[in-house]
């Protein structure tokens, strides 16, 4: 006999169902899709080396030898966009990562704990919450891009070196990392707290406790799950965020060390040639958007697929 | 009411006080001093002894910041090691212009974002709303680095419209009012249309309807007077956005305000230049949220009760 019931699809295989049937974020996904392989590959994709200049052709026009054009100091601006793909998805996306881990764990943990301790944790939030976090990460990269390059003569240790080292190699990206993980966990942890204490009051919850489940068997069974979609759904959302940071910081010279490119270093360079050259500043700018939309778009439709409520 | 206003005023003591500390605290973390390390000829010790004896650095940490805050509380922020110019001056010229641009961003913002929102919560899924809200997903994403170079592109170079860049006269404040204002915008028009779908769906409105209140007032006077009260909660840290987007803006545009006093006292490892800013700034902050809370508890009286 035929059942008239459909059988039960798991949540994630509806959600990602009702994802892909989401034009815009899925466009959004693609290019994410896209972007990463950029990053990944891009030793290989770029036709020249982000930081070989070529002083015989500088500010050259789109088309011919250099696709794009070259810059200032004649670096191929294709390539240098390519590259430029790598400094802001990795800090998008492990800046998110960061401030979620320190964030959630400092939350739920208030909200959890709840009480005194409760209170004093909060309280330090909300000093630090009033504090503006670009002002804040602003003032924490002048420390790190002065004390660390130009005091590396005064401390010298080996964990000091290794740090200064590994920031080297990674073009000035581990202090922007550090510099955004400080800041940014502030607002996570105000979050996660909110939906442990509004999660600790649900009925479902309340009636796990009453037939006799534990901490944990609440905590993995109960809790965790309702609170995976939403953080899924905010860590995408906060990666925009994250890719403007960078973008700003790299703009105003506190970001990556010159040359590795990053698409906010490359639109101030651009800025100061608007007037003869203005591809220098929309290019980067154009590629800067694009991933931002991509992330903002692909978080706005995960949302909508994994809200229960609004399956049809 | 009273008792709500000064508890919020007294909560800035703290607020501002911790702030000038971590801010202090981190200026005087870095090792050496601004004058050692800092150009590409060192200056000689004897120099750089009598700077430090005459900028006070001598002394012990406790009494370099109380003698700091002692400064501040009678309004001097002290002199720029870098600059001729006291961080005073630096903030009377740069401040008037930051905030006539930034006043100008928030009309901007408003006037196009709350009629786009309403104007969307009462197309509901027809084609307004989703043109809405594409320009409303689209103006949160793209970034014042995008946009100002495209509108320069466009509007100055292409059509020869408006100016390039600097400041003095109404030509020059479009483009950059424009760019600040549109991400704000686009916050504002999604978080309307939230709030007015939410409201349009209560028993008063369809109270009203019924006695047979014209439609245009039911929207103006009824609906919008209520969505409004939750958009002002986030005026306080739109108005945060909009100080880093106006430092974008300042620097693209070439505008004189404070934002390029920061970022070129930033570049030049200007302690007092940077701390004295970065207070400033926080200041404004700090009082525009407070004005924020006051309008939400002035508008909304269950807020006053708690």
């Amino acid at each position: 006999m035929a059942s008239i019931v459909k059988p039960a699809d798991s949540l994630w295989k509806d959600a990602f169902r009702r994802l892909l049937k989401n034009k815009v974020a899925v466009a959004g996904g693609g290019i994410i899709i896209v972007l990463t392989f950029i990053a990944v590959f891009a030793p290989l994709i770029a036709p020249y080396h982000f930081a070989e200049a070529n002083f015989e052709e500088t500010f050259s026009a789109p088309g011919g030898r250099y696709l794009l054009g070259t810059d200032f100091l004649g670096r191929d601006m294709l390539s240098r966009l390519l590259y430029g793909t790598r400094i802001s998805l990795a800090v998008g996306t492990l800046g998110a990562l960061f401030a979620f881990t320190i964030g959630v764990l400092y939350g739920t943990l208030s909200g959890y704990v709840g009480g005194r301790v409760d209170n004093i944790m909060m309280r330090l939030v909300d000093v630090l919450y009033a504090f503006p976090s670009l002002l804040f990460i602003i003032l924490l990269m002048v420390v790190f891009k002065t004390s660390f390059s130009a005091g590396v003569e005064v401390v010298r240790g080996p964990i000091v070196l290794a740090i200064v080292a590994l920031d080297r190699f990674l073009g000035g990206m581990l202090f922007i990392l550090i510099g955004i993980s400080l800041t940014s966990w502030i607002g996570v942890a105000r979050l996660s707290r909110g939906m442990a204490l509004s999660l600790r009051e649900m009925e479902f919850v309340q009636a796990a406790k009453a037939l006799g489940a534990g901490h944990f068997r609440i905590i993995v069974r109960y809790l965790a799950p309702n609170l995976v979609g939403p953080l899924i759904v905010n860590i995408t959302l906060s990666i925009p965020g994250f890719i403007a940071t960078e973008a700003f910081l790299s703009f105003i010279g506190l970001g990556v060390d010159p040359p590795t490119p990053s698409w906010g270093a490359m639109i101030q360079d651009g800025v100061r040639a608007m007037r003869g050259h203005p591809h220098l500043a929309i290019y980067p700018g154009i590629a800067l958007a694009l991933a931002m939309l991509s992330f903002a778009f692909l978080g706005d439709g995960l949302r909508d697929a994994l809200d229960p409520r609004l399956k049809q | 009411m009273l008792s709500f206003i000064v508890r919020r005023i007294l909560w800035l003591i703290p607020v501002i006080l911790i702030i000038s500390m971590i801010t202090f605290a981190l200026m005087l973390s870095v090792p050496g001093n601004p004058f050692e390390g800092t150009g590409e000829r060192p200056l000689p010790p004897e120099t750089v002894a009598r700077l430090r004896a005459h900028y006070g650095l001598d002394d012990s940490i406790p009494v370099q910041y109380l003698r700091y805050m002692q400064n501040l509380l009678r309004g001097d922020l002290g002199p720029s090691y870098a600059s001729r110019r006291s961080v005073n001056e630096m903030v009377a010229s740069g401040l008037p212009i930051s905030a006539t641009l930034g006043m100008l961003g928030l009309v901007v913002a408003l006037s196009i974002g709350i009629p786009l929102g309403v104007a969307s919560a009462l197309n509901q899924n027809r084609a307004i709303d989703y043109f809405a809200m594409f320009f409303a997903m689209a103006g949160v994403s793209v970034p014042a680095m995008t946009s100002a170079p495209l509108f320069i592109w466009i509007f100055s170079i292409n059509l020869g419209w408006l100016p390039v860049a600097r400041w003095g006269t109404w030509q020059q404040a479009v483009m950059p009012a424009i760019i600040l204002g549109i991400g704000p915008a686009a916050v504002l028009a999604r978080l309307t249309r939230a709030s007015m779908l939410q409201v349009i769906r209560e028993d008063y409105i369809r109270t009203a309807r019924a006695k047979g209140v014209p439609e245009r007032r039911i929207t103006v006077r009824h609906a919008l007077k209520n969505a409004l009260i939750p958009v002002i909660t986030v005026l306080g840290p739109l108005f945060a956005s909009m100080v880093t987007g106006a430092v974008v803006v300042e620097r693209i545009f070439a505008i004189p305000g404070m934002g390029g006093y920061f970022v070129g006292g930033v570049s030049s490892r200007d302690y007092p230049v940077i701390m004295g800013m970065v207070l400033v700034y926080t200041f404004f902050l700090v009082l525009s949220n407070l004005a924020v809370d006051l309008a939400y508890a002035w508008v909304d009286p269950r807020i006053r009760l708690e």
